[in-house]
C-alpha cells in the first residue's frame, strides 16, 4: 500500500498533535501523582508584558535575628534540598550535592540550589539585620489571568500579616522534579484545573 | 508585464541588428502567456476569508482569558489540525503551492502550540527543548508534505533553540544539516539551499572552534568548502536548478569565512600578513568568479571580505601607513595584472 502526499501529511499532523495530547496527559498525571509541597514566595516582578498574565515563582523567606542558614555543600550549584513538613507549609533542612545526603537531613528531596545570606547580629549600638534564604527550582512561572495577576500581584507585596503571604503548592516526583499545582493567596488556593 | 515590457526591448533591439524580421515582432509579442491575475470576485473572498480570520482570532483573543483551560487547549490543537488539513487538501488537489505554504504555517503553528500548552498548564521546561522538539516536528511535517518552507521553519527552530545554549551545543544543528541539504538537492528548493547552507556554515564553524588546533581545521575546512564551490559551480553550469547556484554562492561564502577564522588566533601584528594576503587574493578572486559567473551573492561576498582584509591589514599594521601603502600597491598591480591576463586569456578563447 503506498501512501499519497495527503495522507502523509495527515499521517504527521497526528503524531504532533498525538504528542500535544500525551505531554499534556503525561505531565497532568505526574502532578496529581507527586507529593504535595507548600514553600513560601517572595516578590519579585510578578507580570511581564508580552508573555501574558504570570507570577514569578520565587522561592524564600526572610531569616529573623538568631536563626541560621541550612547546612549546605552546594555553593552556587544546583543539587537536592531537603524539606521537612512544618504546620501547613514546609521548611528547607539542609542542601547537599548528592540526593542521599539530603534524604538525611529532611522527609522529601527535590532538585535545585539554595542560596542564603545570614542574619547579622547587631553589635556596637547597631540594629540586628535579618537574613535572607532564596531557593532555585525548575518551575519559574505561574500563568494566571489579569485578575488573578492583580491579586497576587497585590497579596506578595503587602507584608502586613502573615495570612497575606503567597504560597505556591508543588508537585514534586519521584525523581524530584517539582511542578506547580497552585498557589494559596491570602489564603485562598487557586489551582491548576482543567 | 515585466517580463513582456523586456521581451518588447530585445526585440526592438533584435530588429535593428537584423537578428529578427519586423513583421514577425507582433505575432511573437501576441504568443506571451498573460500572467496569472486575480479576478475581483476571487480578490473580495480573499478579502473576506482574511477579514473572517481576523475576527474570529480577536473574539478568541478578548475572551482567551475567561476560556477553561480545556477549550484553550482544544482550540490551539483545532488550529493546529486546520492547518495540517488544509495542506493535506491542497496537495490532494494538485496545488503544490498551496500546500507548501499551508505546512509550513502547520509547522509554525505547533510550535507556538508547544509554548502556549507549556504556558496553558504551567509545563516547566527549557525553551531550548521546546523549540528543538518544534523543529523535529517542522521536520517530519517537511518530510510527510516535500514542504520546502516546514523544513526551513525546522532548521530555524533547531538553530534558534540550539544558540540558546550561547554555541555551547551546536549538535542538533549540525545533524540537521547534511539532511536538510540532501533534501534540497532532492526537492530542488534554493530556499531550503539557502537555510542549510548557512546551517551547514554554521555547524562546520562550530565544530572546527571546539578541535584542538583549530586553525588548522578552519584551513582544511576551507579548502573543502571551495572544493565543493567548485563542484556546485560545475552542476549550476549544466543544470537550470536554483539549487546548485545556491549551494556554490554559500560554498564560496564558507570558504572565505573559514579562510578568515583559521587566522582570527595566534596571530598578530606583522606576523599575520601572509594570512590577510591569503585573504585579500580570496576575497579578489571571489569577486573576480562572482562577475564572470554573474552571481550577486558571490560578487557581494569577495568585495565585502576584500573590505574586511583591508581593514585587517591596516590594523595588524597599526600606523605603519606607509608599509600599508606599499601592500596595497602590489595587490593592486597583481589584481589588474590578474585581470589583464583573464581577458588576453578570454579573448585567445573567442568568448
Amino acid at each position: 500500500m503506498r501512501f499519497g502526499l495527503p495522507q502523509r501529511l495527515l499521517a504527521a499532523g497526528a503524531i504532533c498533535l498525538a504528542a500535544l495530547v500525551a505531554l499534556v496527559v503525561i505531565e497532568a498525571r505526574a502532578r496529581s501523582a507527586g507529593t504535595e509541597v507548600i514553600l513560601p514566595m517572595q516578590p519579585v516582578d510578578p507580570r511581564a508584558l508580552l508573555s501574558g498574565h504570570y507570577v514569578q515563582m520565587a522561592f524564600g523567606e526572610a531569616l529573623p535575628p538568631g536563626e541560621n542558614c541550612p547546612p549546605t555543600d552546594l555553593g552556587y550549584e544546583q543539587g537536592w534540598i531537603a524539606l521537612r513538613r512544618e504546620g501547613d507549609r514546609h521548611v528547607v533542612m539542609a542542601a547537599a550535592r548528592s540526593r542521599d545526603d539530603a534524604a538525611r537531613q529532611g522527609e522529601i528531596t527535590l532538585r535545585g540550589a539554595l542560596h542564603c545570606n545570614p542574619p547579622v547580629p547587631g553589635a556596637d549600638g547597631a540594629e540586628p539585620s535579618p537574613g535572607n534564604l532564596t531557593l532555585q527550582l525548575a518551575v519559574e512561572r505561574f500563568h494566571a489571568d489579569q485578575e488573578e495577576a492583580l491579586a497576587i500581584e497585590r497579596a506578595m507585596t503587602d507584608r502586613s500579616s502573615e495570612s497575606a503571604r503567597v504560597y505556591a503548592i508543588l508537585s514534586v516526583d519521584d525523581a524530584g522534579t517539582p511542578r506547580t499545582k497552585g498557589l494559596i493567596v491570602d489564603g485562598r488556593r487557586i489551582m491548576l484545573t482543567w | 508585464m515585466a517580463y513582456r515590457r523586456r521581451l518588447e526591448r530585445d526585440l526592438d533591439r533584435w530588429i535593428a541588428a537584423g537578428h529578427v524580421s519586423p513583421d514577425r515582432r507582433a505575432a511573437m509579442l501576441a504568443m506571451v502567456e498573460p500572467g496569472p491575475r486575480l479576478d475581483a470576485a476571487t480578490a473580495l473572498a480573499w478579502i473576506g476569508a482574511v477579514l473572517l480570520g481576523l475576527a474570529v482570532i480577536a473574539l478568541v483573543a478578548a475572551n482567551w482569558d475567561g476560556l477553561p483551560r480545556m477549550v484553550r487547549f482544544t482550540l490551539v490543537l483545532a488550529l493546529f489540525a486546520l492547518m495540517i488539513g488544509g495542506a493535506a487538501w491542497a496537495a490532494s488537489r494538485n496545488r503544490p503551492a498551496l500546500s507548501n505554504g499551508l505546512a509550513t504555517l502547520a509547522a509554525l503553528v505547533f510550535a507556538a502550540a508547544v509554548g502556549l500548552v507549556g504556558q496553558i498548564f504551567d509545563i516547566a521546561g527549557k525553551p531550548e527543548q521546546a523549540l528543538i522538539g518544534s523543529g523535529i516536528a517542522a521536520a517530519a511535517i517537511a518530510l510527510a508534505g516535500r514542504s520546502t518552507g516546514a523544513g526551513v521553519v525546522a532548521l530555524a527552530l533547531v538553530g534558534i533553540g540550539d544558540g540558546m545554549s550561547l554555541g555551547d551545543n551546536l549538535w542538533w544543528l549540525t545533524a540537521a544539516a547534511v539532511p536538510a541539504a540532501l533534501a534540497a538537492w532532492s526537492w530542488r528548493s534554493a530556499a531550503l539551499a539557502h537555510a542549510a547552507s548557512l546551517a551547514l556554515l554554521v555547524a562546520i564553524g562550530w565544530l572546527c572552534g571546539r578541535a584542538d588546533h583549530s586553525n588548522g581545521w578552519f584551513l582544511l575546512a576551507s579548502v573543502g568548502a571551495a572544493g565543493i564551490a567548485a563542484l556546485a559551480r560545475s552542476a549550476a553550469r549544466r543544470t537550470d536548478d536554483g539549487v546548485f547556484p545556491t549551494f556554490y554562492g554559500w560554498a564560496v561564502w564558507s570558504a572565505l569565512l573559514l579562510l578568515v577564522a583559521a587566522g582570527v588566533a595566534g596571530a598578530d601584528g606583522a606576523t599575520a600578513i601572509p594570512h590577510r594576503l591569503a585573504w585579500l587574493a580570496a576575497a579578489a578572486g571571489a569577486i573576480a568568479l562572482g562577475r564572470h559567473d554573474r552571481h550577486a551573492l558571490i560578487t557581494t561576498g569577495g568585495v565585502l571580505f576584500l573590505v574586511g582584509a583591508a581593514m585587517a591589514i591596516l590594523v595588524d599594521l597599526g600606523v605603519n601607513l606607509v608599509t600599508a601603502a606599499a601592500l596595497f600597491f602590489f595587490c593592486a598591480l597583481a589584481a589588474i595584472g590578474g585581470g589583464l591576463a583573464l581577458r588576453y586569456l578570454g579573448k585567445a578563447r573567442g568568448t
